[in-house]
């Protein structure tokens, strides 16, 4: 008897402590839902009364989504490419070969991904100065560069422990049989990598897709990115709320996707989570 | 193309250095083909990060960054030191971790137990939706918690005037802002600190529990004798990585305030950002910096020589 109403008791609370904690993420949804003029008043209903979609109407009709999105897919589109094309060949090599100052390079690797986050904006102002004199200021290009540079340490050495748990004797009986590099790359190296590398697109995505610190710096008001934009929309009260909070869910629904179905999977990624700005 | 023509480089280049070596693993080429991503890094973070070196001992500021600026030497660190410009933000830095660390961990453990307890059903459903907050990207977070902080209308205080309290100025108070701050953090991160120790909590083994039953201890003995110390390498782990962490915070106080009212709650990150890019002395903001780095390098340090020390156990 005293098991069950324990088990109720605390059932309930856990209960009543989740919808706290997930309370905001609950009060944006309810409020991109919401008319405008209802979003002032003290109601407590997850739907709204004259509940409508014209926040995402505005969102998709009036606003600089498209604008901004654009911008947002051309860096992630370069700086996917250019990360990978420099972090697949670095963690194969940190795996296989032996070469002086490996251990020490892979650990300071490492340590550089635990505060990459804090070194950004160190390194942001002498970046800025360098590159308004270069004039390579307000270009996307820049960004995404300064971007894949970023995801450098943390992809190289998590690429890296991906190829330590593939067997060496594949790669190994292709060199020896005298397969040229180019067949050994198509043929072994990448089917061989394709797991780590998936994941590796997921950690860059997630860290690429929410950044708006250098992007916010680096890039002229027409030019900017979409997280860039959510951040000046709010900047001083001038958007309604509501088409804020549609434009938010629009944009965070592909990551939180990612996320929630790929949570497992990203074990090794914890500690960036731990470590947002 | 161009990059086929590399990486060919790169092993023809590595092919001379294998007739030398007995094994294929160990030659020169694998310096090669990590070399792109030293250099695309070192352009980018370390290069930049050098040069400040020299921008600090300048007055380079927004006005001059064309024409030139001067040399004047020490002069800005003189100012930082010498007239304590710099320790101002440390103290509130230093406040800052140690209110919202212990807290953090606090509100942490306090979850993982709940939700680590046979006691509560339908666990397979409410543990993941507590991790919503998780894969919200963070800074959209902070802005929501900007507009549920709103003195006029915030649902915060709504929620106080329902319950019959006055409302509270959150943001434009130094302390309120500086508790919004740390409500806002532990929220943040609270699914991450969650995670890790309810990871490790669930790798105790039970006979632990058993043996420690069949003595009669009470819950809260095994908690303190059990649990704890099962748990204290992972909580000593989490609680250092917050400790950098929020030495490095930037976001939560400057989207909910800008570090404000008036300035009066700018940490490291925000000060030296602020310095830089609101009143363009890029000079005196470097300096500025290379001390915040400096002292950054040696909480990374310490942090990396602990988890060296705790592998090795």
């Amino acid at each position: 008897m005293k098991r069950t109403t324990l088990t109720i008791f605390l059932t309930l609370i856990a209960i009543v402590i989740t919808l706290l904690f997930i309370f905001p993420f609950i009060w944006v949804v309810s409020s991109a839902l919401r008319p405008y003029g209802s979003l002032y008043t003290t109601e407590f209903r997850l739907i709204p009364e004259n509940a409508n979609l014209d926040s995402f109407k505005w969102v998709f009709l009036e606003s600089k989504f498209f604008i901004w999105f654009k911008n947002s897919m051309i860096v992630y589109i370069i700086t996917l490419i250019s990360s990978l094309i420099v972090t697949i060949p670095a963690g194969y090599a940190f795996s296989r070969f032996k070469f002086f100052g490996k251990n020490t390079l892979l650990n300071s690797y490492f340590i550089l991904s635990q505060f990459m986050s804090g070194m950004g904006i160190i390194a942001l102002i002498p970046l800025y100065t360098i590159l308004v004199r270069l004039k390579m200021i307000d270009s996307l290009v820049t960004l995404a560069l300064i971007y894949s540079a970023s995801v450098v340490p943390f992809v190289t050495w998590y690429l890296k422990t991906y190829f330590d748990s593939v067997p060496k004797d594949f790669d190994e009986a292709a060199l020896i049989d005298g397969a040229s590099f180019n067949q050994i790359w198509r043929y072994v190296i990448l089917p061989l990598a394709k797991p780590g590398i998936y994941t590796s697109v997921i950690f860059i995505s997630i860290i690429i897709w929410s950044e708006w610190i250098i992007a916010g710096i680096l890039l002229s008001a027409k030019n900017i990115t979409l997280p860039v934009g959510l951040v000046t929309l709010q900047g001083r009260w001038e958007t309604p709320w509501n088409h804020f909070a549609a434009m938010a869910l629009i944009y965070a629904l592909p990551m939180f996707i990612v996320f929630m179905v790929g949570r497992r999977y990203l074990k090794t990624g914890l500690t960036l989570g731990g470590l947002k700005g | 193309m161009k990059w086929n023509k590399t990486y060919k480089f790169c092993f023809k280049a590595g092919g001379i250095l294998l007739k030398r070596d007995k094994s294929i693993w160990s030659s020169g080429k694998g310096i090669i083909l990590i070399l792109p991503g030293i250099i695309l890094f070192f352009s980018f973070f370390l290069y930049p990060i050098i040069y400040s070196v020299n921008m600090s001992m300048t007055n380079v500021s927004f006005f001059n960054l064309i024409k030139g600026p001067e040399f004047i030497g020490l002069s800005h660190y003189k100012d930082l030191i010498l007239k304590a410009e710099f320790f101002l933000p440390l103290i509130r830095t230093g406040a800052f971790i140690t209110t919202s660390i212990p807290l953090k961990i606090f509100i942490a453990l306090l979850l993982s137990v709940l939700f680590n307890s046979k006691f509560v059903k339908f666990k397979q459903i409410l543990y993941p939706t507590i991790l919503i907050p998780w894969a919200i990207p963070w800074f959209l977070s902070v802005m929501v918690w900007r507009g549920m902080f709103n003195v006029d209308f915030g649902i915060i205080n709504q929620a106080l005037k329902v319950i019959g309290l006055p409302p509270v100025n959150w943001l434009n108070g130094i302390w309120s802002a500086f508790l919004s701050y740390n409500i806002v953090e532990v929220w943040l991160t609270y699914p991450f600190i969650m995670s890790v120790i309810i990871s490790a909590m669930q790798s105790i083994p039970v006979e632990f529990y058993e043996l420690a039953k069949m003595d009669g201890a009470s819950p809260w003995t095994i908690f303190r004798h059990v649990t704890i110390p099962m748990i204290k390498k992972s909580l000593i782990w989490v609680s250092l990585i917050q400790v950098i962490a929020s030495y490095m915070i930037f976001g939560v106080p400057f989207l909910l305030n800008r570090g404000g009212p008036a300035g009066s709650n700018e940490f490291l990150m925000i000060y030296g950002y602020q310095k830089a890019f609101s009143q363009g002395r890029y000079g005196y903001a470097s300096a500025f910096m290379i001390i915040v780095f400096i002292i950054l390098s040696i909480l990374v340090l310490l942090y990396s020589k602990f988890t060296k020390l705790t592998e090795e156990e």
